[in-house]
């Protein structure tokens, strides 16, 4: 009888000496506020409740990383 | 029902559920926007689900609830979808709302021979046939509810154009030949005289007033010579004096509710809400008890409606053409797809319109907001690489190559696939984008997802946050993403 394969099966016969690593996704996607995390989702991936006005996700973090508290950042520097 | 009876209110999204503690002495109704509690299915004959235990934990706080739909606006040729039009009718039987309103926008046109949307909501094409348009739509989305259903009148960036309909006759005849209410949204109008448009006087002149059963105010900013539609808080003096003007002469208005995003909760402070809605009790409380004389006057003769055949060359305005003409210059193109149908000279007065630049960047601003939110990892990898004005100019690739997505998740989709082509021979940032895809699709089926990286995933992580990436470890790495 033949078995479906999981992608993470093939995985591991593709690549045997490959190594194992479980990531919960609050990890991954760095949410501090862990117990606002289902909300945060919505907001994320969902639809954002304005669609005639300014979203100003983007630029806020634009802002943020350019002058977090009123020093400048220059992220550039981590860069190449 | 009464005048007043289900009083003041706020628009509840997700991202804002947490501030209602702060302020529900002063929230009579909550209005919930459906879309905000659906999620991608990627099935396409069901192809969103809402979240219904999110949903319900909203039900609970307040006892009067009104549902204002954000993706399916009535002011188009082309109706919502059958799946969304069922999932709409779902979530308001759940909320059991006491008014149900969508906007007399568009954001969906055709080209390249297929839909697409614009993710924003554009003004409708104020003709007798985008009338006609408009009235179709509404008795799609309104479907067998049983609710009272308005629907909101838009903010419009455009300059007014001689041949269509004044902003609040489109509105009124809209009303009147669907039989619904009028959800009066003063900021809208108040931006729009504000930009160039109709005063908020005539256009409230224009209106039958007994079938304005809600009210919208909210906070705008200034930026580049416009007045926004932003929903960013602290109502305006001279806005909350127009509304204390119109309120009196709405008879059968039941609702004023106070719209502010979440974001501007947190950039200006919980106070800001909290002031804004005392504002708002006070006016309900002095307007509630005040009907002007030309309400009495205005109950008894109904405003002059503007007669059809009187205004001939608004006859020339298909809705169709002007749908597909702005949706394709608001995207960021130059022209209209040959198969768009768009119309040449349109295109070329649409252009030279200030407001259009004005549109584009706002478009441009939700996409890369989308971007942003729904590949944490990959966009914070980029800005390590390659620093922020890159990725703004990155962003701005994107835009323009691609079709815009309305929900988070397929504008991040549509991010990961151009990027994978993109940056085909960078391993790392590849790693990033099957770290946050697979995030995607777990979130979006609730399967535990599988990628093999050549990273290891923790220390990519880790090294990301602190703007390392490029020194991360490398390997084989199975990696299983989940709860």
């Amino acid at each position: 009888m033949k078995e479906k394969l999981s992608t993470e099966q093939i995985a591991r016969a593709v690549h045997p000496e490959s190594i194992n690593v479980h990531v919960p996704i609050e990890v991954m996607w760095d949410s501090d506020r862990l117990a606002g995390l289902k909300k945060d989702i919505l907001g994320r991936l969902g639809c954002l409740a304005c669609t005639s006005g300014f979203d100003i996700r983007w630029r806020a973090r634009r802002d943020y990383i350019v002058n977090p508290s009123l020093e400048i950042r220059e992220l550039s520097e981590f860069g190449r | 029902m009464s005048r007043f009876d289900l009083g003041v209110g706020l628009a509840l999204m997700p991202g804002l559920v947490d501030e209602i503690e702060a302020v529900s002495d002063l929230v009579d109704c909550l209005e919930v926007e459906p879309q905000t509690f659906w999620l991608e299915t990627g099935d396409p004959d069901e192809p969103f689900r809402l979240e219904r235990d999110e949903l319900l934990a909203v039900t609970r706080r307040v006892d009067s609830l009104l549902a204002h739909g954000v993706t399916n606006p009535v002011g188009g040729s082309r109706p919502p979808s059958a799946a969304m039009i069922r999932l709409f009718a779902e979530t308001v039987t759940v909320l059991d709302a006491s008014l149900v309103s969508e906007h007399l926008s568009f954001n969906e046109s055709t080209g390249w021979g297929k839909a697409f949307s614009s993710a924003f909501f554009l003004p409708p094409c104020q003709s007798w046939a985008g009338v006609d348009a408009a009235v179709a739509s509404i008795s799609a989305l309104r479907g067998n509810l049983t609710m009272p259903f308005s629907v909101e009148s838009p903010v419009s960036y455009l300059q007014p154009r001689n041949e269509e309909l004044p902003d609040g006759a489109f509105m009124s005849e809209v009303a009147i030949r669907a039989d619904c209410g009028i959800l009066l949204d003063l900021h809208n109008i108040w931006t729009n005289e504000r930009n160039g448009r109709q005063s908020v006087a005539d256009y409230v002149a224009q209106l039958p007033l007994e079938r304005v059963w809600e009210v919208h105010l909210a906070g705008g900013l200034e930026h580049r010579g416009y007045w926004l539609d932003a929903h960013s808080g602290m109502l305006h003096p001279d806005l909350l004096r127009v509304a204390s003007l119109v309120l009196p002469q709405l008879p059968a208005v039941r609702a004023v509710v106070y719209e502010i995003l979440p974001e501007f909760v947190v950039q200006n402070g919980r106070n800001v809400m909290r002031a804004d809605l005392e504002s708002l009790h006070r006016l309900v409380d002095k307007c509630g008890m005040r009907r002007t004389s030309a309400t009495s006057t205005r109950d008894a003769v109904p405003p002059t409606r503007v007669a059809r055949s009187s205004a001939a060359s608004t006859a020339d305005l298909d809705p169709s053409v002007w749908e597909q003409t702005l949706a394709h210059l608001a995207i960021g193109r130059t022209e209209c797809a040959e198969d768009g149908g768009g119309n040449a000279t349109m295109t070329r007065e649409m252009n030279a319109d200030p407001g259009l630049a004005l549109i584009r960047e706002l478009v441009a601003a939700g996409r890369s907001g989308r971007v942003s939110s729904s590949l944490p990892l990959t966009i914070e990898l980029l800005i390590s690489l390659f620093g922020i004005d890159e990725v703004d100019q990155l962003l701005a690739t994107y835009a323009a190559q691609t079709f815009p997505g309305l929900w988070g998740s397929q504008e991040g989709r549509g991010f990961a696939q151009w990027a994978r082509s993109e940056f085909r021979d960078e391993p790392l940032i590849q790693a990033a984008l099957s770290l946050d895809t697979a995030a995607l699709d777990y979130l979006q089926n609730g399967q535990t997802q599988s990628v093999t990286i050549d990273f290891d995933p923790i220390d990519l992580m880790a090294k990301i946050k602190t703007h390392e990436a490029p020194n991360t470890t490398q390997g084989v790495y199975c990696v299983t993403v989940g709860p």
